[in-house]
C-alpha cells in the first residue's frame, strides 16, 4: 500500500461495544432493564430478578458457573455483543466464597498476613480483566449504598457501589463510565412536582460517577435510547447537553461541622 | 497566577492533570499554580522523601493536589495530642491550662455519645493529657519556642550558594534550653516501645534536618529531645450480656457440687471506672518517655548533601516530565500506599475523580504564621 500524507485525523472509537459500563443505583430503579437494551445483551444472572425481563441469559449463582460462561463468551461461537454482569456484587461474594472454599477457610481474614484478601482480589481482578478485555462491551451492575466519608472538616454521605473497598477500586479502574441511576424532581408547565429517572455521568463528592469518553452531559434520562443519542451526537460534534435532563439539583450537598445530612 | 502555569518556573506550562478539571466536582483551586512568599518553591521534608520514595507519588500528592477522600484516624489523633502539648507548652504561666485542654478535647468529639469509635479516642486523649500534665507539671527545661515554622535557604552542598528554586519550609514541635543549650522538643505518640524504636528514632532524618536548618538561622541546636507518649492498649469492659451471664453462671454451678452458683453479672464498666483505671495505667512510669538524643556534623553534613542531590533529582524529573514509578514502595509501611488503585488503574480518571479529592498539600504548614516573615503560610506550595 502507497505511504500517503493524512488529510483528516483518525477516528475515535465510537462503538459503544468498546466501552466498559457500571451501572448502579437503588433497586428496581431501572438498572436491568437499561442494560438489557445495549445491542445483543448476554445477561450473566448472579442474582435473580430478571423475571419481568425477555432477555438472553445464563444463571450464574456460583464463581465456577460464571467462570464456564466466561470461557462460552470468550470462544466467540454465539451472536452476543454486550455482556452484562447482574450484580457485580453477587459476583463479587461467588468470588469470595470460591477462594476461601479452595483454601479451607470460612473467611478471607482466616488466613494469616492478610493472604487470603489478596487471593480475593487477584482472583476478582482476573477475571474482570479478562472480561473487558474481550471485545463485546461489557456492563457491570450494582446495587448503590450510601456511606459515611469522615474528612478532617466533617462528614457528609456519599452514595457509591455495594461493593467491598478493594473490590470496587478493582472495577472503577476498569471501567469507562460509571452512571449512577438516581432519581430528580422538577415541576412541569403546569406546576405539577414530577420525579424522574436519571444517570449522573460526573463526579461529584456525594456519589460516583464518571465519563472517560467526555461525551456525556452531566445528567440524563435513564433510558438507552437518550444514552446512545448523547454518546453519538457527542460523536458527531453535537452538542452532549442535548435531551438532558436538568442537572442544577444534584442530590445532597456536603455539610460540614459533624451534622449528617 | 492563572491556573496552568506551574510554581516552578512561570514560563513553564503546569504538568498537572488537574489543572485540566475545570469541571472539578469540589472546585479546582491549584494552589501549586501560586507563587509562594519568597518567588522561590517551599519545599517539606514530607514533599523531599515522597519524591525520594517514589517520583510518581510526589506527582500525585503535590502536583495534581490528590488526597483520599477520607481521614486516617491515626494521623487524627496524633495531630490532636500535638495540638494539646501546644496549648500546654505555650500557657507554661497558666494554672488552668489543662482544664482549657480538656475542654478543647470536649469540643472535639461533640459526637462522642453516639459514637463508640470518638468516646474511646476522647477518653484515650483526656486520660494521657491527664497524665502528662500530672507527670510534667514543672520541666527542666525552659520552653523557647512552640510549634516553630521556618523557612531557610537550601544550598549547594559544595560551593556554598543558595537554591535558585527553592527554599526548606518546615515545622517543628518545641525548640528548649536546656543546661544552657538549645535541643529541639519532639512529640511522638506511639503504641509500644523497645530497643528498635529507640533505635528508629536515630533514623529521623526529618528532625536531624530541621535542626540544620534551625541552625542556619541562628538557633545552635545540639540535639533532640523525645517526648514519646504510650497510647494504652486497655479498653473499656463492655459488661455480660444476660445469655453470657447464665452461660458463666451454667458453667460454674456445674462445677459446684451444690450445683448452684453465687456468681453475678458483671456489668458493663461505666465512664468514669474507665476513666479511673486509664488514670492509673497513665501513672505508671512507662506511660511516658523522654529520650535525647545528639546530632554529629558529620550526619548533617551529609543530609544536606542528600537534599541538593534530591532537588536536582526533581528538576530533572520536572524539566522532562518523567515521574517514574517506584513500585518497592507501594507497600512499606506494611500498607499499600494510598494511590494503589490509582496507578494500578493506569490512572484512569474514574479511580481519581471517585477515591481523591483535590486538596492543597502541606497541611501541616497551613495557616501558621511565619515569625521569620511575618507572613502566613496558606498556600505554600
Ligand atoms: S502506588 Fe506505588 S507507584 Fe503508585 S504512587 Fe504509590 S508507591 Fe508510587
Amino acid at each position: 500500500m502507497p505511504v500517503a500524507l493524512p488529510a483528516e485525523r483518525s477516528k475515535r472509537a465510537n462503538d459503544l461495544a468498546q466501552q466498559t459500563v457500571l451501572v448502579y443505583g437503588a433497586p428496581k430503579i431501572g438498572k436491568s432493564t437499561f442494560a438489557s437494551q445495549f445491542p445483543g445483551a448476554l445477561f450473566l444472572e448472579c442474582e435473580p430478578g430478571l423475571n419481568q425481563l425477555e432477555v438472553f441469559k445464563i444463571a450464574t449463582y456460583t464463581w465456577d458457573d460464571l467462570l464456564a460462561a466466561c470461557k462460552l463468551v470468550a470462544a466467540g461461537d454465539h451472536p452476543f455483543k454486550t455482556i452484562v454482569v447482574d450484580t457485580i456484587d453477587n459476583a463479587f461474594k461467588y468470588c469470595t466464597d470460591h477462594v476461601c472454599g479452595k483454601h479451607g477457610i470460612e473467611y478471607e481474614g482466616d488466613m494469616a498476613h492478610g493472604k487470603g484478601w489478596a487471593l480475593v482480589k487477584n482472583e476478582w481482578h482476573r477475571v474482570l480483566t479478562r472480561l473487558a478485555s474481550l471485545p463485546y462491551g461489557l456492563v457491570l451492575i450494582s446495587h448503590a449504598v450510601d456511606k459515611t466519608v469522615e474528612t478532617r472538616t466533617g462528614e457528609y454521605t456519599r452514595t457509591q457501589p455495594s461493593l467491598p473497598d478493594r473490590a470496587r477500586n478493582v472495577v472503577l479502574g476498569l471501567v469507562d463510565i460509571i452512571l449512577f441511576c438516581d432519581t430528580q424532581t422538577r415541576k412541569d408547565a403546569s406546576g405539577n412536582v414530577v420525579v424522574e429517572r436519571v444517570m449522573r455521568t460526573k463526579p461529584h463528592p456525594t456519589y460516583e460517577a464518571g465519563d472517560r469518553t467526555g461525551r456525556l452531559p452531566d445528567v440524563l434520562p435513564l433510558s438507552y435510547e437518550s444514552f446512545v443519542q448523547a454518546f453519538d451526537s457527542a460523536a458527531s460534534g453535537t452538542s452532549p447537553a442535548a435531551g438532558a435532563a436538568d442537572a442544577s439539583t444534584p442530590p445532597g450537598k456536603i455539610l460540614h461541622g459533624k451534622a449528617k445530612p | 497566577m492563572s491556573p496552568g502555569v506551574s510554581p516552578f518556573s512561570p514560563s513553564i506550562p503546569c504538568t498537572s492533570d488537574a489543572c485540566d478539571r475545570i469541571d472539578s466536582p469540589v472546585g479546582h483551586k491549584h494552589s501549586a499554580c501560586t507563587p509562594d512568599l519568597t518567588g522561590k518553591s517551599l519545599l517539606t521534608f514530607s514533599a523531599l522523601n515522597t519524591f525520594r520514595n517514589c517520583p510518581r507519588k510526589y506527582k500525585h500528592r503535590y502536583i495534581d493536589q490528590l488526597q483520599g477522600r477520607e481521614r486516617a484516624d491515626t494521623l487524627a489523633f496524633g495531630s490532636l495530642i500535638h495540638a494539646a502539648l501546644e496549648t500546654w507548652y505555650r500557657a507554661t504561666d497558666d494554672a488552668d491550662r489543662l482544664w482549657t485542654i480538656l475542654d478543647d478535647l470536649d469540643r472535639a468529639y461533640p459526637n462522642r455519645a453516639g459514637d463508640p469509635h470518638a468516646k474511646r479516642t476522647w477518653q484515650l486523649a483526656r486520660a494521657m493529657v491527664s497524665g502528662y500534665a500530672a507527670r510534667y507539671p514543672q520541666e527542666d527545661f525552659e520552653v523557647v519556642e512552640v510549634e516553630k515554622v521556618f523557612q531557610a535557604e537550601i544550598r549547594n552542598p559544595d560551593t556554598g550558594r543558595p537554591s535558585q528554586t527553592f527554599v526548606m519550609a518546615g515545622k517543628v514541635d518545641g525548640i528548649v534550653r536546656l543546661d544552657g543549650e538549645l535541643y529541639l522538643l519532639e512529640h511522638k505518640t506511639a503504641g509500644s516501645i523497645d530497643a528498635n524504636y529507640l533505635d528508629k528514632l536515630w533514623t529521623d532524618t526529618q528532625i536531624a534536618l530541621y535542626s540544620h536548618y534551625l541552625r542556619e538561622l541562628g538557633s545552635p541546636i545540639v540535639g533532640v529531645i523525645y517526648n514519646v507518649l504510650l497510647k494504652t492498649r486497655i479498653q473499656q469492659h463492655a459488661g455480660e450480656s444476660q445469655e453470657e451471664y447464665e452461660a458463666r453462671r451454667a458453667v460454674l454451678a456445674a462445677k459446684n457440687k451444690s450445683g448452684r452458683s453465687t456468681a453475678k453479672r458483671q456489668l458493663p464498666e461505666t465512664d468514669d471506672e474507665f476513666q479511673a483505671r486509664l488514670a492509673e495505667w497513665y501513672a505508671k512510669p512507662e506511660a511516658f518517655h523522654r529520650e535525647r538524643i545528639y546530632l554529629s556534623e558529620d550526619r548533617l553534613a551529609m543530609l544536606q548533601d542528600e537534599v541538593w542531590e534530591i532537588t536536582q533529582q526533581y528538576l530533572d524529573a520536572r524539566r522532562r516530565g518523567k515521574w517514574l514509578l517506584n513500585t518497592s514502595n507501594c507497600f512499606s509501611f506494611q500498607r499499600p500506599c494510598a494511590y494503589l488503585p490509582y496507578c494500578q488503574s493506569g490512572f484512569n480518571p474514574n479511580v481519581r475523580d471517585n477515591l481523591f479529592e483535590i486538596r492543597p498539600p502541606h497541611e501541616e504548614l497551613e495557616g501558621l504564621d511565619d515569625a521569620a516573615t511575618g507572613e502566613t503560610l496558606e498556600n505554600p506550595f
